[in-house]
């Protein structure tokens, strides 16, 4: 065995625990794994809280004891998250219409929801396990969320066709300030559903809402906007995923800030 | 914890026993200092308290009140960095525990992990002094098992580079940076 499989054994052999014979036999010739282990094996006395602190605390918390409901179960989180980012860009159809859509080819459609909806699902899932502190993590928030754009982006530049737009800035900023308008009322609800958890990392949590409302936004844009220049797309589509990660970490930095 | 969150008051009062000791040896390792660790576990049972309804039955405790102790001493150790960095720094120097220059013997666990960075620092603390597992850690600390393994190992690259200098009494790593 080399010093770097027995290092998972280190600990648990300085304490005294059993490991296997290989690994016992590296430690035992290895001079710099001996030396960790005797250096991790001087156990000072654990520091303790005294008998009035807990007393304290424990009086505390019987004072204002009661009953909780458990947490809702992850799916019903999943399954609400969800409802409120196709419920906003559903409102913003019935009032924009579905042009987009029918200019859509039909593997475009299939390539452009199915990962939309992969994505929604998979930052849904992530906001539902934030608020619940001790949860197995899926991948650190601004890696889900930087990934989810270059997939979206991968996606968009291969679908879509890109060439120059002479009104590129103009429909592009209307673009973008519908996909906002859609977004900011998902964050909004989602934020009110997230609270009901524990908010541990406001940062974190502000970055996937964020994202998540973006989606819905960027959901509505492809099913209204005709547009299907790959330039626009990237630009102003991808802008509200985007534009809604900045707030939503913006906003969880100045929670962050408020909490200290 | 389920008779804690029903509201039973015998079950609230074990749990405090139980776990107590082993919160406050993770602030006092992190903190190096008693009365931090004693308002630190004050808060700590504050917080988790107003989020117990946010325990799953189906899950281990102990990340679930360890991510919410992590992010006490975070919150902490932003608050006091704040607070040093307006202070005079002479002042801020009397808070440094009191761990730095190993003698010529075997360093303490405190002298050993001083010289780490916060995050390899952290996850050795949970692992040595709390106990926890790998995967326990990864949970506690928002974090993935491979994440975790990877800081272990840079951790142990680091003190097996710093141990025979350590032994020799010359300065440590903390002291050269």
């Amino acid at each position: 065995m080399t010093c770097h499989e027995v290092e998972s054994l280190i600990i648990p052999y300085a304490q005294g625990g059993a490991v296997p014979p290989e690994a016992a036999a590296h430690i035992a010739g290895c001079k710099s794994c001996t030396g960790l282990v005797m250096a991790l094996a001087q156990t000072d006395p654990p520091p303790a809280p005294s008998a009035e602190q807990l007393q304290e605390i424990k009086s505390g918390i019987v004072a204002t004891l009661k009953p909780v409901k458990p947490l809702a179960p992850t799916r019903m989180f999943v399954s609400a998250l969800m409802l409120i980012a196709v419920f906003a860009a559903a409102v913003g159809v019935i009032e924009l219409g579905t042009a987009g859509w029918h200019a859509l080819s039909v593997p475009q459609a299939a390539a452009v929801f199915t990962t939309l909806a992969v994505c929604a699902f998979v930052l849904a899932l992530s906001l539902a396990r934030q608020i619940v502190p001790g949860s197995r993590l899926l991948l650190p928030a601004h890696l889900s969320v930087l990934g989810f754009l270059a997939i979206i982006g991968a996606i968009f530049g291969t679908m879509y066709q890109a060439h120059p737009e002479p009104a590129f800035m103009s429909t592009g900023l209307v673009c973008l300030r519908i996909g906002l308008e859609c977004a900011l009322p998902v964050a909004a609800l989602c934020w009110l559903v997230l609270r009901r958890g524990a908010i541990l990392n406001p940062r974190a949590l502000g970055v996937l809402t964020g994202a998540l409302a973006g989606l819905s936004g960027l959901l509505l844009l492809e099913i209204f906007c005709p547009n299907l220049n790959a330039y626009h797309v990237l630009a102003w589509h991808l802008g509200v995923v985007l534009a809604g990660t900045l707030g939503g970490m913006a906003t969880g930095i100045m929670v962050e800030h408020f909490r200290e | 914890m389920e008779r804690y969150q029903s509201g039973d008051q015998a079950a609230a009062q074990q749990l405090v026993d139980l776990v107590s000791g082993r919160l406050y040896a993770f602030f006092a390792s992190h903190m190096g200092s008693r009365s931090q660790a004693d308002d630190m576990l004050q808060e700590v049972w504050l917080r988790l308290h107003q989020a117990r309804h946010t325990y799953r039955r189906s899950e281990p405790v102990l990340p679930w009140m360890y991510a919410i102790a992590r992010r006490v001493r975070v919150d902490n150790y932003r608050r006091r960095r704040r607070i040093e960095r307006r202070e005079v720094a002479s002042e801020a120097l009397h808070n440094i525990p009191s761990q730095a220059g190993p003698g010529p013997t075997a360093p303490s666990f405190g002298e050993l992990i001083a010289s780490l960075p916060e995050s390899q620092r952290e996850v050795l603390i949970m692992l040595k002094v709390n106990g926890l597992s790998i995967d326990d850690v990864a949970r506690a600390t928002s974090s993935t098992v491979g994440a975790v393994k990877q800081k272990v190992h840079r951790a142990y690259i680091r003190l097996r580079a710093w141990l025979p200098t350590a032994r020799s009494g010359q300065p440590s790593m903390g002291e050269e940076s």
